[in-house]
């Protein structure tokens, strides 16, 4: 081995130490992580009114079924629910939402002098909002109620899950194994949410709610996990800053 | 222009602007103010670098005005993606070389 090959060595080792040092700087440039879950967190809360829209109380025969929406029966009371005003809203609070986030993505690029490559994350949370919305809304007129293993009032919650995997896609863009851990994790508290998965596994939280605020629980945890998260990152940048 | 002994391209090796194109690769497009403070340069020492760049295809350069602010963008084109990759994996080549020879050396 010559000093000459050596020498180039420990340069090449140099130049690797200081591309991976420009690369986390870009990547510390470029990521914005606070604020799709703020507001993500707060379009989940903002859900609430309607998912109460579409649940009326009604006189009902248990035997006989519901017509026109699912039913709720619970402690004598019987709620019609109906899943269109909570579809719509989430079609177009998702619209609404990924079209801010992609706007402050590209405010960011222009202020910070450094571009992100946002469109898939935003691609990916209108697609799978705009299905996931459609599946919570309109679940009993495509015939698919009978797919959710916990009931079909829990189909309704759906597009809470649309966020979790969105945030897969937002882990990849910005690279970060932070956002990615998040996303498991928010994956995870959806899936309970919902009930997906082993009936018992279900987040039952039992707050003497009447059937017509049921839901509420669900998004409180969900949307209160994206703000927490967004406060966290947040503040994890402007450490890093 | 290539390295006889390394194999290095000359112009992608060069320490600023094998920094450039690194940043470029990482960002969609990336400023010439965030280049010029990440990587520490003067004004004209940058647009130097970046003139080469732009001369052997590594790089597009594009000017235009925000507001009444002139900004210039920088993307890498798919010559310079190219040569960014060739670059690293000759580097690595080399440092797995040296290791392997003093390896050798030590046995």
């Amino acid at each position: 081995m010559t000093d000459e090959s050596a020498l180039s060595a420990d340069i090449a080792r140099q130049v690797f130490s200081t591309t991976e040092h420009l690369t986390r700087r870009v990547r510390q440039a470029q990521r914005g992580t606070w604020f799709p879950l703020v507001l993500l967190g707060l379009v989940v809360v903002a859900a609430a009114p309607f998912y109460r829209l579409g649940r009326q109380v009604v006189t009902c025969d248990p035997a006989l079924g519901a017509r026109g929406g699912v039913e709720i029966i619970y402690k004598g009371t019987c709620v019609q629910v109906v899943g269109w005003p909570a579809g719509v809203y989430w079609i177009s609070a998702f619209v609404l939402a990924y079209a801010a986030i992609a706007a402050f993505y590209v405010h960011r690029a222009r202020t910070r002098g450094v571009g992100a490559r946002i469109l898939p994350y935003v691609g990916a949370g209108v697609a799978v909002g705009l299905v996931f919305g459609v599946l919570s809304g309109w679940a009993q007129q495509l015939n698919l109620q009978g797919m959710s293993p916990t009931g079909p009032v829990a189909v309704g919650l759906v597009p809470l899950i649309s966020i979790s995997l969105a945030l897969f896609v937002l882990a990849r863009v910005e690279r970060s194994w932070a956002v990615l851990t998040f996303a498991v994790g928010y994956l995870v508290v959806t899936l309970l949410v919902c009930g997906i998965g082993a009936r018992g596994l279900g987040l039952h939280i039992d707050l003497n709610l009447t059937p017509t605020w049921s839901f509420l629980p669900a998004l409180a945890v969900t949307g209160g996990v994206l703000l927490l998260g967004g406060a966290g990152f947040a503040l994890a940048e402007r450490r890093n800053a | 222009m290539t390295h006889p002994a390394t194999g290095l391209d000359d112009v992608v090796h060069q320490r600023v602007r094998l920094g450039i194109l690194t940043i470029a690769h990482e960002a969609r497009r990336v400023e010439f103010g965030f280049l010029r403070t990440t990587l520490d340069l003067t004004v004209g020492n940058l647009s130097q670098h970046l003139t080469v760049l732009e001369k052997a295809g590594l790089i597009n350069i594009e000017k235009g005005y925000e507001g009444r602010r002139g900004r210039t963008w920088i993307h890498l084109t798919p010559a310079g993606k190219k040569a960014l990759r060739d670059e690293i994996s000759r580097l690595k080549e080399l440092i797995r070389q040296v290791e392997e020879t003093q390896e050798g050396d030590q046995t």
